[in-house]
């Protein structure tokens, strides 16, 4: 389990622009379940996935992963969870243009210092899985919308994380490409993954996939934050 | 004062040593006073946000403090011609009376520095800051010797002028000298190599015991420190002899000169090495049962303990071919 402790997260402490995203909330989050934050934009759902994906640290509280504290953890220590607990899919999608869809996937499994032909070998197959084995030479930017979500997956994949993060996933997706996703996820979800996704797109948060919906209004959670 | 690049670079990185060393102690009061791993307060964060930063910072400072000592007595050597009777450091640090203490103080701060740098490495392995109190703790032992050092440094290099006429070696590491090199000098060569080898073959055996059987922790760490201290009066009772293969020459520091090799860098560079990671192992042992430790300590220690003895052997065995192979016998004498 997941369990955020009154968690407040302020940006620019102490300054003119000073601005505070989280305001002591706190969160269960079930392992092997899809939870979805859901709220309007400026709710601080992104703020909050990134705490949990030990992305940023929070000013104050704790969280904690399976019962160990990760928010005091020393920045090497962080890192190593990061990569083979957490895969992270971005509104964006944060593809790194200039470099194929294979690449893109195998980059995260880069400082493991895996075998390269291994690596290799299981980012094609992570593609192939998401019907893109043709597309993994072709580069970022010839890849169509749908491909190249995709290949923001696949990425998110490689390093067999416990845990997916997607933020607005289905921000920048029409309809047909926003229940694709959905179906992928699960896929996912029936594999044993845990999955939180924070959107205020309704095909999200009302999909059957969400076990728990967690509502979040200007940094607080008004509803679904602690207990089943 | 004279304006030599190796005397300003050493005043700029004392004071930044310094300045640094009285920041992060102001930073280590705090931790001291208020850290707390189980709380999820803001100063608690803000404190273990800073901590990493702090210490890496100060760890390259202390990093070079260590190196400071040695360009400290390569500067004193090196002008030692601007001085009317100097024929080495000696003469130098002998211009006015703050150049032995200034000596002292880096000595004490480059073991002191050396062991905030084992202990600042093992305290990195831990994933819950195992020894962070113990850490800024020694820190602020560290801090006085660090300003005093910067002080008298700085007094002892501001009153140095070219006209003064001191004292060459010869005078002070003669057996006609006082003071306590001329009782070092009035010791008989044989027993004062009897304990250096003993010294060093009990330290040996200690590491060894350490190594294979994880005992003796103290005893090693312990015979580290006492082989460091009679590794330093036996270079200048008999070793310093071998190599100047003179008699009455007992300068410790001529053995730094071109003339002879500069042997003297790694002589001491060995016994500062071996002295400071011998005294590691014990200043570790105290944390061996600290949670996130428990399988890193006694690893440490072992490697430490062996670049301890490796240090001590090659110092050994640098010190035994010169006495074996120099064509001067210093019992004849």
């Amino acid at each position: 389990m997941i369990s955020a402790r009154d968690i407040s997260k302020v940006f620019n402490a102490g300054r003119p622009n000073e601005f505070t995203a989280l305001h002591g909330l706190s969160l269960d989050v079930q392992m092997h379940e899809t939870t979805i934050l859901k709220g309007p934009s400026g709710s601080g759902k992104t703020t909050l996935l990134g705490l949990i994906g030990c992305m940023a640290r929070p000013s104050t509280g704790r969280i904690f992963l399976n019962e160990r504290e990760i928010t005091s953890l020393p920045e090497r220590f962080l890192t190593e969870i990061r990569r083979s607990t957490f895969g992270f899919i971005f509104q964006q999608f944060n593809l790194i243009k200039g470099i194929s869809a294979l690449e893109n996937v195998m980059f995260p499994a880069y400082p493991t210092g895996e075998k390269f032909s291994t690596l290799r070998k299981r980012a094609l197959e992570t593609l192939e899985m998401f019907d893109l084995g043709k597309r993994a030479e072709a580069r970022i930017e010839w890849l169509s919308g749908g491909e190249a979500q995709r290949v923001a997956i696949a990425r998110a994949l490689i390093n067999k994380p416990m845990i997916i993060i997607a933020d607005e996933p289905t921000a920048h997706l029409d309809t047909k490409l926003s229940h694709e996703f959905m179906g992928i996820m699960s896929d996912l979800k029936a594999r044993g993954t845990t999955i939180i996704l924070a959107s205020h797109d309704p095909i999200v948060y009302d999909s059957d996939l969400a076990d728990r919906v967690v509502e979040m209004r200007d940094g607080h959670v008004v509803d679904g934050g602690t207990g089943p | 004062m004279i304006l030599d690049p190796s005397i300003l670079s050493l005043l700029v990185s004392s004071l930044l040593i310094s300045l640094m060393t009285l920041y992060a102690s102001g930073y280590g009061v705090q931790i001291l006073r208020r850290w707390d791993i189980t709380s999820g307060s803001e100063l608690q964060l803000e404190l273990e946000r800073r901590t990493y930063l702090i210490s890496t910072i100060v760890s390259y400072f202390l990093a070079f403090q260590l190196v400071s000592l040695f360009l400290f007595i390569q500067t004193a050597d090196s002008i030692c011609h601007l001085f009317v009777g100097a024929m080495c450091a000696v003469g130098t640090l002998t211009v006015n009376g703050y150049g032995y203490p200034t000596l002292l103080l880096k000595v004490v701060t480059f073991i002191l520095a050396g062991l905030w740098l084992i202990l600042n490495h093992a305290d990195n392995q831990g994933y819950d800051y195992p020894l962070i109190k113990a850490k800024y703790l020694l820190l602020l032992v560290m801090a006085p010797f660090i300003l005093a050092e910067a002080v008298v440094q700085g007094v002892y290099f501001l009153g140095l002028r070219p006209d003064i006429i001191t004292s060459c070696c010869g005078s002070l590491f003669s057996q006609g000298s006082r003071g306590i090199a001329s009782e070092i000098l009035a010791a008989p060569s044989v027993p004062m190599k009897i304990i250096f080898y003993s010294s060093m073959l009990i330290t040996f055996a200690a590491g060894a015991r350490l190594i294979l059987q994880g005992k003796g922790v103290y005893l090693f760490a312990g015979m580290s420190g006492i082989t460091f201290f009679v590794s330093i009066v036996s270079i200048i009772s008999f070793i310093s002899l071998y190599f100047y293969e003179m008699p009455s020459h007992h300068c410790p520091f001529c053995i730094l000169q071109k003339e002879y090799g500069y042997v003297g860098y790694p002589l001491y560079g060995l016994m500062f090495l071996g002295a400071v990671t011998g005294l590691g192992v014990g200043l570790l042992q105290p944390f061996r049962k600290k949670g996130s430790l428990e399988k890193i300590i006694p690893a440490m220690q072992r490697k430490l303990a062996v670049i301890s003895i490796i240090s001590l052997l090659l110092l050994m065995v640098i010190v035994t071919q010169q006495i074996i192979f120099s064509s001067f016998k210093l019992e004849g004498y």
